[in-house]
């Protein structure tokens, strides 16, 4: 039984190898269920597929703004940064923090 | 020698622009009853198969027109729009009638107050026709699971008027009223007047106020006239636009009077182009290319300047636009999503819903990066030029059978450039510029600065007046009052009714 469990999985991973698109797909799928359960909301199934490609989609519309350089980087800029000793309350990691 | 024809006289009413209406009005030459008759007439004519209103409010409509010409013989002039008949998407609400949405989850819902535009459009003697079409809560899409059918495209029967304000392009086009007002959050005013010949204007964001209107998506949603000619939308904006207490998005900048900004030309005014967002995209139709092209050519030679200048790129705006829509869409039904799934039309329940998963992150990264957008194309193009001619949709209109049963349509049927400027918030007018070998109509998209309303109209009544062939009709709509008119354009054959 192990080995075929094992065997199967084997297969599963050279699928995912062989189809990396299958892959993100499952991963947008589980993604979302994970998000809509939290909300209490239940997709009906036939009204899936065109929900899972409006998410895929907007999933790439995020990934490509987090890319976009817009001179914003949540910190402040009004403080010195070399004295140690002030504290802008940002949310940027500080040096031995 | 023979009296000339007064404009009365020589033209179908439903051919007399706001403005020449009003002169008539005001001379005594025509009754805003007679308009009203006219409107109701076209619309009990042709509606039956364009299925552009939901309601009709024949009843008010005449009693309206009645108090508006009363008004009138008493010296009583309410404004530009004074006893010419309108109608409203029916997401606007106006107080004794219903705002359906085009919804099985508001076909009971009857409003106890007027929307602002309706209020507006009430005090300026406007005469109310009734409730248009739309997609569900003004997104959806073409859909037959909805209480009321789409309505159709009057170019063509094969063919989509686009939406979501789908009601308001084909009741414009097929001349049931020339004055409608709709909503736009991506496109939905701009792309039915685009693929149904009309003029389709999202003015500035906060211009017009949003107060009694079904919310898609607060910070994207802008409210406008989509009309026969530039000059009715001038006439519309004039009276709906302004300050209202009731919506703080509506707060700053004072309405001017645009009807003045009409007759001034373009002498000397820089006009910025940018095809480096559709000209070598394959899915642009040459004759739209070369309509701008020629549009470019026009400005030119009535002393306007002309010089290209490169956008931030489109993908950019889209994706922007694309994920503040989906969160923002998703918060105002949630609860509904959640409750009764199966009340939505299939394609709206499939577009609104993926909008669950957009993370707080985000969604106000989407934010940072739509200021950085508004910034970006101020400096590109607004610091020295004063308009952008630019493409809006980049094919005719889509067939009924390129939607599939699951949201989306394949990209060549939803292939519209408006977005950019719902994200930024500046004024941009959808204008028709002729039509394609199929016969479907083509147009561009003129953007101004914020707050300037007034270029943007100057500019459009140029073009108009040289490619928006207004004289045209779609096939069999083209009788009235008066002398007729040649319909339909060379080489159409699927002409509806």
């Amino acid at each position: 039984m192990a080995t075929d469990d094992a065997r199967a999985a084997l297969v599963a991973d050279s699928a995912a190898v062989a189809n990396p698109a299958a892959v993100a797909e499952s991963a947008a799928e589980a993604e979302f269920d994970a998000l809509t359960g939290r909300l209490g909301i239940e997709v009906p199934a036939d009204l899936k597929g065109g929900v899972l490609a409006g998410y895929r989609g907007l999933r790439d519309m995020t990934a490509l703004l987090r890319g976009v350089e817009t001179g914003r980087t949540g910190r402040t800029d009004q403080h010195g940064r070399t004295g140690g000793e002030i504290r802008t309350g940002d949310d940027e990691e500080r040096p031995g923090a | 020698m023979p009296d000339m024809p007064s404009a009365r006289q020589a033209t179908a009413l439903h051919e007399l622009s706001v403005p020449e209406a009003g002169a008539l009005l005001r001379s005594g030459e025509l009754t805003s009853v007679e308009l009203t008759r006219h409107a109701l007439d076209r619309i009990a004519r042709f509606d039956p198969a364009l299925h552009a209103f939901i309601l009709v409010t024949e009843e008010t409509a005449l009693e309206r027109a009645a108090a508006a010409d009363r008004d009138l013989r008493a010296g009583t002039d309410r404004g530009p729009m004074h006893g010419i008949p309108y109608a409203l998407k029916d997401i606007f609400d106006a107080e004794g009638v219903p705002t359906t949405n085009a919804s099985w989850l508001r076909t009971d819902d009857v409003a106890r107050a007027d929307s602002t535009v309706e209020s507006r459009l009430r005090a300026g003697g406007a005469v109310g026709l009734g409730k248009l079409t739309t997609f569900e809560f003004a997104v959806g899409g073409p859909s037959f699971d909805l209480p009321v059918p789409p309505a159709r495209n009057p170019w063509s029967e094969e063919h989509v008027p686009s939406g979501s304000s789908s009601g308001s392009g084909a009741a414009v086009a097929a001349g049931l009223t020339r004055v409608t007002i709709g909503s736009d959050t991506s496109g939905s005013t701009r792309g039915p007047a685009f693929h149904c010949a009309a003029v389709g204007l999202k003015p500035t964001y906060g211009r017009v106020s949003g107060h009694g209107v079904q919310t898609l998506s607060r910070t994207l949603d802008h409210f406008g006239p989509l009309t026969w000619t530039v000059a009715d939308a001038a006439a519309a904006l004039h009276v709906v636009a302004g300050a209202d207490p009731a919506d703080p998005r509506t707060a700053g900048a004072p309405a001017p009077d645009w009807m003045s900004a009409l007759g001034r030309g373009v002498a000397g005014l820089r006009v910025a182009t940018s095809p480096g967002w559709y000209a070598d995209d394959p899915l642009t139709m040459p004759e739209i290319t070369a309509g701008i092209e020629r549009a470019l050519g026009v400005l030119g030679g009535h002393g306007a300047s002309v010089e290209e200048v490169t956008l931030p790129p489109y993908d950019v705006f889209n994706a922007c636009g694309r994920v503040v829509f989906a969160a923002e869409a998703f918060a105002v039904h949630q609860d509904d999503l959640r409750r009764r799934p199966r009340s939505f039309g299939r394609y709206t329940y499939q577009r609104v819903m993926p909008g669950a998963g957009i993370a707080a992150a985000d969604y106000l990264r989407a934010l940072d990066v739509r200021q950085w957008l508004k910034r970006r194309l101020d400096e590109t193009v607004f610091e020295r030029h004063d308009v952008l001619v630019t493409v809006c949709g980049q094919t005719t209109a889509a067939r009924w059978s390129d939607f599939p049963e699951n949201w989306p349509p394949p990209k060549l049927a939803n292939d519209m450039q408006t977005i950019p400027f719902s994200v930024t918030g500046h004024p941009a007018l959808s204008l028709p510029i002729g039509f394609a070998a199929d016969g479907l109509p083509i147009g561009l998209q003129i953007v101004g600065r914020a707050h300037d309303e007034a270029t943007v109209f100057r500019v459009a009544e140029v073009l108009e007046a040289e490619l928006g062939e207004r004289h045209r009709r779609p096939q069999g709509m083209d009788t009235g009052i008066g002398l007729g008119r040649t319909g339909a354009p060379a080489g159409r054959t699927g002409g509806n009714s």
